[in-house]
């Protein structure tokens, strides 16, 4: 071997060291990106059997808190004894619900109410829990009394405990109260921004209640009005919450607005009262199409 | 793909002046004198450490002559990280560095090399979990995607 090959040969030796130590350098390099990615999925694999514990139990919890506002709330059977002929669609957005029906029986009347609370799920559920609780006092606490007088009342009690109490706290309730007379066919009606339907024989009346925002200390002057109607046997009144009028959906998608409610309930009003339950929610199933809920849906229908 | 485009490559095309302070088998070191900043940029696709250590140990006294404020590591090149390399750096070299007064820390990795930018990674938390008393709380460190980007920020 001359000497420029032994300066080839160890140049070659010093290449192929080189060459062993990359080697060896990046299979180091594998294995520790091996062994911190194997870490991750497994802080990944505690987070998420944390997370899952966690929404179970939430689940759990709220699932609970349902049976509790069901309990503080009216539920079809409960309307039924009253209204043997009516439905309650009721479709929160999250298992809880910010709407609810209230009801009471005082002097020969029927008193009922259907709520809207601000917000959805948990809240919108306290807040139902706090109006429901608000409505049984001034029932209880007045011997005669009328849907505008309960949304008077009503009104100051939200400002006092609501608006009053706490800065933090902008809520409120929509709702829609009415009176019924069994005895005499009578019923009177009075909102705050919650309307009532009448449909007699295909014609449909459409009661809008008042504008004003319960608890808002600018609504200074009276805003609930009382509506007197006449109704008969057959006559169908329907009180709902804003979220089925407000949904998104239909090819353009848009709300559903009062207006296709009302065609709607034109169109279904010769139909049995389950009947029409199925086909509002039917729908409503058709024109939400893929898009989310936007709201807690409550509708209630009855036929005197 | 996007290209590497290191400090030797766009160097010559920008606004700053600069001098090419230290030239090694393995990398390149450029002073930035105006913007108190030196640039290695690593040439080789694995650098021993020796070597490694070598360039390192010779960019110190030039940090302390010209104060710099700014160290840009350009690791375009590198396709093999090797984690003692990484670790001495870390663990010593920016201790000393920081002593002199150099916080500011602009690293570039190559880009398309998913593999060396995850063992970056597990290398970062290995040093964390195994080297509590070093000083990379007290430093400015960012990742760049470019030169221009490193010296600018």
């Amino acid at each position: 071997m001359d000497e420029n090959e032994t300066t080839q040969l160890e140049k070659l030796k010093k290449e192929l060291s080189y060459l062993k130590e990359q080697y060896t350098s990046l299979e180091s390099m594998f294995q520790m990106t091996t062994v911190h990615l194997k870490k991750v999925q497994d802080d990944l694999y505690a987070s998420k059997k944390e997370l899952v514990e966690i929404n179970t139990d939430l689940t759990d919890s709220i699932n609970y808190a349902k049976l509790i506002q069901n309990v503080f709330t009216v539920q079809e059977q409960e309307l039924k004894k009253t209204f043997p002929n009516s439905f309650i669609f009721d479709s929160p957005k999250y298992v809880v619900s910010g709407d609810f029906i209230w009801s009471c029986d005082k002097n020969g009347k029927t008193y009922l109410a259907i709520g809207d609370c601000t917000g959805h799920g948990v809240p919108g559920a306290m807040l139902s829990i706090f109006i429901v609780n608000m409505l049984d006092q001034i029932s209880n606490s007045t011997s005669n009394t009328s849907p505008a007088d309960i949304i008077e009342k009503l009104d100051k009690r939200v400002q006092k405990y609501l608006y009053e109490n706490s800065s933090k706290l902008n809520d409120s309730v929509e709702i829609a109260v009415l009176e019924y007379d069994a005895k005499n066919q009578k019923l009177l009606f009075a909102g705050a921004k919650r309307p009532l339907i009448r449909i007699r024989e295909g014609d449909v009346k459409f009661f809008k209640g008042s504008n004003n925002i319960l608890g808002n200390s600018i609504s200074k002057f009276s805003f609930a009005e009382n509506n007197e109607l006449y109704v008969q046997k057959g006559d169908l009144i329907y009180l709902f919450s804003d979220g089925i009028v407000d949904q998104f959906g239909g090819s353009k998608n848009k709300k559903f607005l009062t207006k296709r409610f009302l065609v709607l309930l034109t169109e279904i009003a010769s139909l049995t009262i389950a009947c029409q339950e199925e086909k509002i929610k039917a729908a409503f199933i058709d024109w939400k199409g893929d898009n989310d809920q936007i709201d807690d849906i409550l509708v209630m229908g009855i036929r005197i | 793909m996007d290209k590497n485009i290191t400090a030797t490559d766009v160097l010559p095309a920008l606004s700053y002046s600069y001098e090419l302070v230290i030239e090694k088998d393995c990398g390149k070191v450029f002073l930035l004198p105006d913007q108190d900043t030196l640039i290695c940029e690593l040439t080789k696709k694995y650098v021993p450490i020796e070597e490694f250590k070598e360039i390192f140990v010779a960019i110190s006294p030039i940090i302390e002559k010209h104060n710099i404020k700014k160290f840009v590591f350009d690791k375009q090149n590198l396709a093999v990280f090797h984690q003692p390399s990484m670790e001495w750096y870390f663990v010593h070299w920016k201790k000393d560095m920081y002593a002199l007064g150099m916080k500011t820390h602009r690293k570039i990795l190559p880009k398309d090399n998913l593999s060396f930018k995850m063992a970056v990674e597990a290398g970062r938390f290995k040093i964390a979990t195994e080297f509590k008393n070093t000083v990379v709380d007290k430093l400015d460190i960012q990742y760049k995607s470019s030169i221009q980007e490193a010296i600018a920020s």
